[in-house]
């Protein structure tokens, strides 16, 4: 009698997750780029961005609004309904208060070119308020311009963004840029001619965002312009991104490389602000405080700091002698580069920081490729991004992370040595999603998939994923066990 | 009904064993054998010998398992008197009635319960038809005498060993051996006067068992003679390596004591062939990468898994076979007076740059493996790579939560798949804790070491003196091992 109530009930979770587009993987036979597929994340909104190549969406609470502001790559110029334009890719500007109806409020043109040196990929987004010398009535935006410029623009009525000055120009190309509000200190991944990298680190005072200071530039020993290097070497160690945890924190994590010549390193901020600027090697050695290099088949796309996190069971140790009783970890984020798999697996790595001058990996996570065969899908499969807003329901509990074809996977880290999937989103197509290709037998063959680029979070708990072959822009939830990992109460 | 009955019963052994477990909180009497997917197939109690180290092969017809004891002294019945340990060798032809042939003592005095300093904790055993130039009649162990000096003895004869050769005398300290038996290459820790840690690596040339040629001194730069005097001499001790012989041409180098566990990866050739004076420049010669694990202790142990098929990266265009290291810190306090220590799994296909990608840990959520006395955590694995096991099963000796067995076939989850905690018995020796009171002590089995012999017979010793149990994988442990049809 027990036995058939647990039977039954059983069955009725698997039906009311099948009505939410639920239950397990789709296998590649079940699969049709036409329906979403999910587990414990639901869909609230959606739009379409134009059908814009999208990289990044930021989200920005401002005049009792929450605003989504998407960064997007290169691409042909499209049609902007609203000013009945052709434009190139820029920066989509969503209102996003009611998850369930955006409202498209403006399109910002970004510089012509295609995917990678085109558009305007990032935003950063700052009230003048916290800003130690902005106005107090204004928000700004942080973008990139294509390859060739960083730019603030005055977003405070985000339908009609205005310029207000070109951080730097003349780049050879931009990336994941991180800006402090309280400080006004922006890391901005930048090229700066010279150097034996495509792309650095350029630290600016933009406290007063009207009036850029340039403080240093900053990257590895041996980029740097007086170093002798082989023309090869010079495509090494890309920057990708730059979090910073302030003044506080007073570290910064850099991630360099895609799925090769990764370097993962943590700097001493206030050595990076205030050390010696000129950049020799030892000058830019400084401010180190550790460097992990890693395999050749391994990049470092995002590293996302999750610092103090307590680790149940913890406590049980040390006896009486002192010890730590958390963990600080940073969840390091590769990049898929190649469509169906033309590549070795994409994954992320989970680095035990806790004594941040002996780091050890000690955890991954990774999303099976079967039963779901998404090296058939199309395009690329692996990871990508995690968000990097941490809200109180999220902090040190759920980390989001973008998988390309397989969408996007709501990983539980609150045992952070053993991170596990609590629930994915993995978009529709729609008849505007753009083509991937791959040359099999000398022709092109080409698919039709979804391409989760990134995802992002706001103070609410919704999640932003943003697709990189112009489907638009997804507004999850979190739903069933998995939101009891969080913590909405 | 006959069906539901025996189910019944099982389900109640099964508590009973748990509760007499968990009735461990205190000095108790002792504490019952718990297990799943591994059975105890025989015992030798070692004439209650503290045990570090069992080595396994077979001679003629006959199985023989030789044990390497930690300090401490026992009456051997066998000649009625008291001798200072040193190594039991024990007939497991028929691993249900394992014969105890000899006990072959040292001259050490040294009594404490696992102390290092006393027993013959390490030893290797080679057959001379494998070694380049050893008797092919013959069989031979090289094992540690104390902290003093690393001995050769002829073991043809299992019952009467035979004296060979001192390979080295006058030592601080020994411990890790590992012996090449088809080049005769030894890597052996030793303590030397000068250097500027305890414990280093000695290479020695044992082709001819009976004439060890000394080939050069190794450790990290900085602890060569005439160093700089550092504070802590035992911060980097080493560990000792694993060998992959000239094919793989990889030593794997664990180190650490308290804190401060890393592995080092070398290049055998250029340790064995470059330039052998130690000075820093010729020490990290043969290094192809060092890494510090983070906040764990010292690196008792690596196992490498070299050419792994990763089924799940098979569609993927590169990178479908990967290297892998066990890396295994070593739980050295009582009662988890220290972090938690875990097996990591580090991927070393691109071994100047290994990561760690999975660990593995006994979960101990409710603190009971912290409570029930002796120290709790990995310390070894096995270390013949029998293709019974090799990339399959890894066995990790976990100390008081005795032998687990870990699915490693998909190194990025290491899944376990089994356990046995041995019962304690009369001889289980209390593990204490300092309290303000005095010390405190509990009875709790402290499994040192694990080894695996060709048949697919498992090994596990006890540190603190409760014998060597043999044991076979049932049910889906046996499934997964790959015993011939």
């Amino acid at each position: 009698m027990t036995r058939i109530g647990t039977f039954g009930l059983l069955s009725l979770c698997v039906s009311l997750a099948g009505c939410q587009g639920g239950g397990p993987v789709r296998t590649l036979s079940e699969y049709r780029a036409e329906q979403p597929e999910a587990n414990n994340m639901r869909l609230l909104g959606f739009n379409d961005l134009q059908n814009r190549s999208a990289y990044a969406p930021e989200l920005h609470a401002q005049g009792g609004r929450w605003i989504a502001y998407i960064g997007h790559h290169g691409g042909k110029p499209k049609l902007n309904p609203m000013t009945g334009a052709m434009e190139n890719n820029g920066t989509s500007i969503v209102d996003v208060t009611d998850p369930r109806n955006p409202k498209y409020l403006a399109h910002i043109p970004g510089q012509e070119g295609g995917a990678e040196s085109g558009g305007a990929q990032m935003t950063r987004l700052c009230n003048g308020g916290e800003l130690p010398s902005g106005d107090r009535n204004k928000v700004y935006m942080l973008r990139s311009f294509g390859t060739s410029a960083h730019e603030i623009w005055d977003v405070t009525v985000p339908e009609k963004p205005v310029m207000v000055v070109s951080v730097v120009r003349g780049l050879r190309d931009t990336h994941k840029s991180w800006w402090e509000c309280d400080t006004g200190i922006a890391y901005l991944v930048s090229g700066v001619k010279g150097w034996h990298t495509r792309r650095m680190t350029q630290v600016f005072d933009l406290s007063d965002p009207a009036k850029p200071v340039h403080i240093r530039d900053f990257g590895l020993p041996g980029q740097e312009p007086s170093a002798k290097v082989s023309k090869e070497q010079d495509s090494f160690y890309m920057l990708h991104g730059v979090i910073s945890t302030g003044a506080k924190g007073n570290r910064v994590y850099l991630g360099y490389g895609t799925v090769s010549n990764g370097v993962i390193q943590i700097l001493d901020r206030e050595k990076l602000l205030n050390g010696p600027k000129e950049p020799t090697a030892a000058n830019l050695l400084q401010p180190q405080v550790t460097r992990i290099d890693t395999p050749l088949y391994m990049g470092a796309h995002t590293v996302l700091p999750v610092l103090g996190v307590e680790v149940e069971g913890l406590a049980k140790y040390w006896g009486p002698k002192p010890g730590p009783k958390h963990r600080d970890l940073i969840v390091v984020v590769n990049e898929s580069t190649g469509n169906e798999c033309r590549e070795a697996r994409q994954q992320a790595y989970f680095i035990d920081i806790t004594d941040e001058r002996r780091p050890m990996g000690i955890a991954n996570f990774d999303v099976p490729e079967t039963p779901g065969g998404y090296c058939s899908r199309g395009g690329r499969f692996g990871a990508h991004a995690s968000n990097e807003a941490m809200p109180p329901m999220y902090a040190k509990r759920v980390v989001f992370m973008t998988w390309f074809n397989a969408g996007v996977r709501a990983v539980d880290i609150r045992d952070p040595y053993r991170p596990k999937e609590i629930g994915y989103y993995i978009p529709a197509i729609t008849p505007q999603t753009a083509e991937r290709c791959v040359e099999r037998d000398g022709k092109q063959q080409c698919k039709r998939a979804i391409q989760t680029n990134n995802v992002e979070v706001d103070g609410r708990g919704y999640v932003y994923v943003v697709d990189r072959a112009d489907t638009g822009m997804h507004i999850l939830e979190l739903t069933g066990t998995a939101r009891d990992a969080a913590n909405f109460r | 009904m006959t069906k539901v009955m025996a189910r019944l019963c099982m389900a109640l052994a099964a508590c009973a064993l748990v509760s007499a477990a968990q009735a461990q909180d205190g000095l108790g009497s002792g504490h019952g054998a718990e297990s799943r997917n591994l059975r105890l197939v025989g015992m030798s109690d070692l004439q209650g010998r503290a045990a570090f180290q069992p080595v396994i092969l077979k001679q003629g017809e006959r199985w023989i398992a030789y044990v390497g004891h930690s300090g401490g002294s026992a009456l051997n019945p066998l000649t009625g008197r008291n001798e200072a340990n040193g190594t039991s060798i024990i007939d497991v032809t028929d691993p249900a009635r394992p014969r105890y042939l000899h006990h072959l003592p040292t001259d050490s005095d040294a009594e404490v319960v696992g102390a290092e300093g006393g027993g013959a904790q390490m030893l290797q055993v080679c057959a001379g038809r494998d070694l380049p130039r050893g008797d092919r009649a013959k069989f031979y162990m090289l094992r540690t005498e104390g902290r003093k000096a690393h001995e050769m003895w002829d073991v043809t004869a299992p019952e009467r060993p035979v004296k060979i050769a001192d390979v080295v005398t006058n030592l601080l300290s020994t411990h890790r051996q590992a012996w090449e038996c088809d080049t005769g290459i030894a890597y052996v820790n030793s303590g030397l006067p000068g250097w500027e840690v305890l414990r280093l690596t000695q290479v020695w040339d044992l082709s001819d068992p009976a004439k060890p040629v000394h080939i050069r001194d190794f450790g990290l730069p900085g602890q060569q003679p005439g160093a700089p005097k550092r504070a802590n001499r035992r911060l980097n001790d080493g560990h000792g390596p694993f060998s992959t012989g000239p094919a793989g041409n990889r030593l794997y180098f664990g180190y650490g004591n308290v804190g401060h566990g890393a592995f080092q990866i070398v290049d055998r050739k250029k340790l064995l062939e470059g330039p052998k004076e130690p000075t820093p420049e010729n020490l990290l010669y043969p290094q192809v990468s060092f890494q510090a694990i983070g906040t764990m202790q010292a690196v008792h142990a690596v196992l490498p898994l070299i050419g792994m098929e990763i089924p799940e990266f098979g569609r993927h265009e590169k990178g479908r076979v990967r290297d892998f290291l066990l890396v295994l810190p070593e739980a050295i306090e009582n009662e988890c007076h220290e972090g938690p220590q875990m097996m990591v799994v580090v991927d070393i296909t691109d071994d100047r740059n290994p990561i760690g990608v999975a660990n593995f840990q006994v979960p101990n959520k409710d603190g009971s493996f912290c409570t029930r006395g002796g120290r709790f955590g990995p310390h070894q694995t096995q270390e013949n790579l029998t293709p019974i096991y090799h990339k399959r099963i890894v066995f990790v000796a976990w100390f008081n939560a005795g032998v687990r067995a870990v699915d490693i076939r998909d190194p990025y989850n290491p899944r376990e798949v089994g356990y046995y905690i041995p019962a304690s018995n009369k001889h289980t020796q209390p593990s204490c804790v300092k309290t303000a009171q005095g010390p405190r002590c509990k009875i709790a089995i402290v499994t040192n070491n694990v080894e695996v012999d060709d048949r697919g017979y498992i090994y596990i010793a006890d540190r603190v003196r409760s014998g060597l149990h043999i044991l076979e994988p049932t049910g889906e442990a046996r499934r997964i091992a790959n015993f011939p049809k």
